[in-house]
């Protein structure tokens, strides 16, 4: 049933079992899992089931750091920022969730082989058809598509499988309406979570409606599901108990923001001696089998463990013949520069057959972040239209972000000079003195409430629950204790159905 | 590294006196320009890869390269490969095993953002060092 928060008299008190506050890709997951368990369930959503902009407009804040758009990297209506989502689905590798020596902070309390059965269950919910992410073996039987023969084992391609993409508020609101125990409470914002004095169990949540309405929901459980810069804000702004904020004695919330680090445009381009090399899946998604599937250079887990890096993923975009016209090459020395490039490989280690045809593609590239407390979510001064203050975002990089880009391009180009086939043009060569404005993002919100054993370090714990708090949860990127090189949707779908087992099982 | 003016005088100094004895050795002062159209043989565009050598220097704020030495350097590198008068390693061959070296080592040249390994790029340079052709 969905109810439209507006319609409901001012001063209302619901009960519910579980409150899920955010109808995004983690609210909506937790409450399809847990509609058919005995449990009552009230899905808060902000907006409806369309854009609006005075709601949207909630999302605006500050940034202090790397500049930074909070408003327009997300969206707030029923289905979240999958109403806006690409698809790309990948999980993290394993080495990902482990502790790294040369990446402070890194270190999950839950391994990928924990994660594992509930990535199969959010490969469905995202319908990605199939779930073969490192074996080429499904992808070349059915396709004739083959992975290119990288050299020097610093560089290996990987896969991503594409959702359609799944937009979460249409996909799933039927299933969410017809749920006979789930409420779901619309044009409805939490502006407060009420607890207790001791900031250890929830009692309630005040909501509050554009219009200038306000009703009060009163759950036994809650999962905070908002995204990776709402989590922090509303734990933040609910000081009542504690100053700080709830969850945050360690003064831990808000800290860790990741972004998967980018470089608008092409970082790169690589120059190819034959064209019929590249498989056409990785100039775009293709259609194998039951599945939609896009290879990608990744770093291999021992170059990051020998280089000590992060990692990064690079797709192959564009693509155009050596340059021949002299107009162009005289406005880029690069261009200038491509028919050499394409005769020196033909001439030297190429063993392309006769007929080959030299192309040139872009390659562009994401790269992970590491956990650093100085790039951060805090509260403005400024207030929203409900009276919450603002978001402030003070997003930075580090020197190992900046060295693991750097040092990741010169890999590529490393892997396809040693395999004989390939050149590498490094566009991006600022090497690891970049300037901020050069800065580009995946509108990926990582790590504001970050999942560690030890609530010096962290805000939920292994089961997402916020340390020293009996019957409150985080679902969403804001638990991710590192961010890997993928896209986070599929990670963050697993973690949400994980939970939902947990609440499920009565914990 | 870039190559600059140092890079220069030092293939032209102790490249040359390192070059001792096995292929070429003894004429290397009379046999450099053989050398040098021994080694460009290989390319069947020269005159692009003279475009990407002149990029190089040009970068580097050299105006004017010795050809010779070039040659002579390259060479060294290509002996290192194996390449020898007896022609058990092809010119070809030897280029490609130095290339992939340059690339296992991260001997890499930059011209205008090309990773260029370092054998191929000298062997730029050298095209570029060439005379022109006559009319």
């Amino acid at each position: 049933m969905f109810i439209d928060g507006r319609t409901i008299p001012d001063g209302t008190v619901i009960e519910t079992d579980l409150a899920i506050i955010g109808a995004g890709a983690a609210g909506i997951t937790m409450a399809r899992a847990l509609a058919d368990t005995g449990i009552d369930i009230a899905l808060i959503e902000s907006g409806g089931f369309e854009f609006d902009p005075a709601t949207q407009e909630l999302t605006e804040g500050a940034s202090t750091g790397v500049s930074y758009p909070l408003d327009t990297s997300r969206l707030r209506y029923f289905g979240g920022s999958t109403n806006h989502w690409g698809g790309w689905c990948r999980p993290l590798n394993a080495p990902d969730f482990e502790k790294r020596d040369w990446v402070p902070w890194s270190g999950w309390p839950i391994s990928r082989t924990d994660l594992d059965p509930f990535y199969v269950r959010a490969a469905e919910v995202c319908e990605l058809g199939a779930s073969s992410f490192d074996d080429p073996a499904p992808w070349s039987s059915q396709s004739g598509n083959r992975p290119l023969p990288l050299q020097g084992g610093e560089v290996e391609t990987r896969y991503f499988l594409f959702s359609p993409p799944t937009r979460f508020g249409t996909r799933y609101r039927k299933d969410i309406g017809t749920a006979p125990r789930v409420r779901t409470y619309l044009h409805s914002n939490v502006t407060n979570i009420v607890t207790d004095d001791q900031a250890a169990e929830v009692q309630s949540l005040t909501i509050r409606t554009l219009d200038g309405k306000g009703y009060e929901i009163r759950p036994k459980r809650c999962v905070l599901a908002t995204g990776g810069i709402e989590n922090a804000r509303l734990l933040l702004a609910s000081s009542h108990a504690i100053p700080a904020g709830l969850g945050n004695g360690h003064g831990v919330v808000g800290r860790f923001f990741m972004e998967h680090i980018h470089v608008p445009g092409q970082i790169a381009f690589v120059a190819l001696s034959d064209s019929r090399m590249f498989s056409p899946y990785y100039q775009d998604h293709e259609r194998i089998g039951t599945g939609w599937v896009r290879g990608v250079f990744m770093m291999s887990d021992d170059y990051l463990r020998h280089k000590k890096r992060l990692g990064s993923n690079m797709a192959i975009y564009s693509d155009h013949a050596p340059t021949i016209d002299p107009v162009k090459a005289a406005q880029d020395p690069g261009l200038a520069v491509e028919p050499a490039v394409s005769n020196m490989i033909r001439q030297t280690t190429s063993g392309a057959p006769a007929g080959a045809i030299p192309m040139i593609y872009g390659i562009s590239c994401a790269t992970e972040q590491a956990p650093d407390p100085a790039s951060r979510i805090t509260l403005s001064r400024e207030k929203d239209a409900l009276g919450m203050p603002r978001a402030e975002l003070h997003w930075t990089l580090n020197a190992l972000d900046r060295r693991s880009l750097a040092g990741n391009i010169r890999a590529i180009a490393r892997a396809f000079g040693l395999w004989g086939e390939g050149r590498v043009r490094i566009v991006f060569d600022q090497g690891e003195d970049w300037a901020d404005e050069e800065v580009g993002w995946g509108n990926h919100h990582m790590g504001t409430t970050r999942m560690s054993d030890d609530p010096r370090f962290g805000v939920v714990d292994a089961d997402c629950r916020v340390h020293g708090m009996s019957n409150l949860y985080v679902a969403g990127s804001s638990v991710f204790t590192t961010g890997g090189a993928v896209n986070p949707t599929l990670t963050l779908v697993a973690l949400a159905l994980r939970l939902a087992d947990h609440l499920k099982a009565g914990n | 590294m870039e190559l600059s003016r140092r890079h220069i005088l030092l293939l032209s100094g102790v490249g040359l006196a390192a070059f001792g004895g096995g292929f070429y050795a003894g004429s290397i002062q009379h046999h450099a320009p053989d050398l040098r159209d021994t080694l460009l043989a290989v390319l069947d565009d020269p005159a692009s890869a003279a475009a990407a050598g002149r990029a190089w220097f040009q970068s580097s704020g050299v105006s004017e390269l010795d050809g010779d030495a070039l040659a002579l350097g390259l060479a060294r590198r290509l002996k290192l490969q194996g390449w020898n008068s007896k022609g058990e390693v092809t010119l070809k061959e030897a280029l490609g095993k130095s290339i992939r070296h340059d690339f296992e080592t991260d001997d890499m040249v930059s011209i205008a953002g090309w990773q260029f390994a370092r054998t191929s790029a000298e062997l730029c340079a050298l095209a570029a060092s060439a005379p022109a052709p006559e009319a």
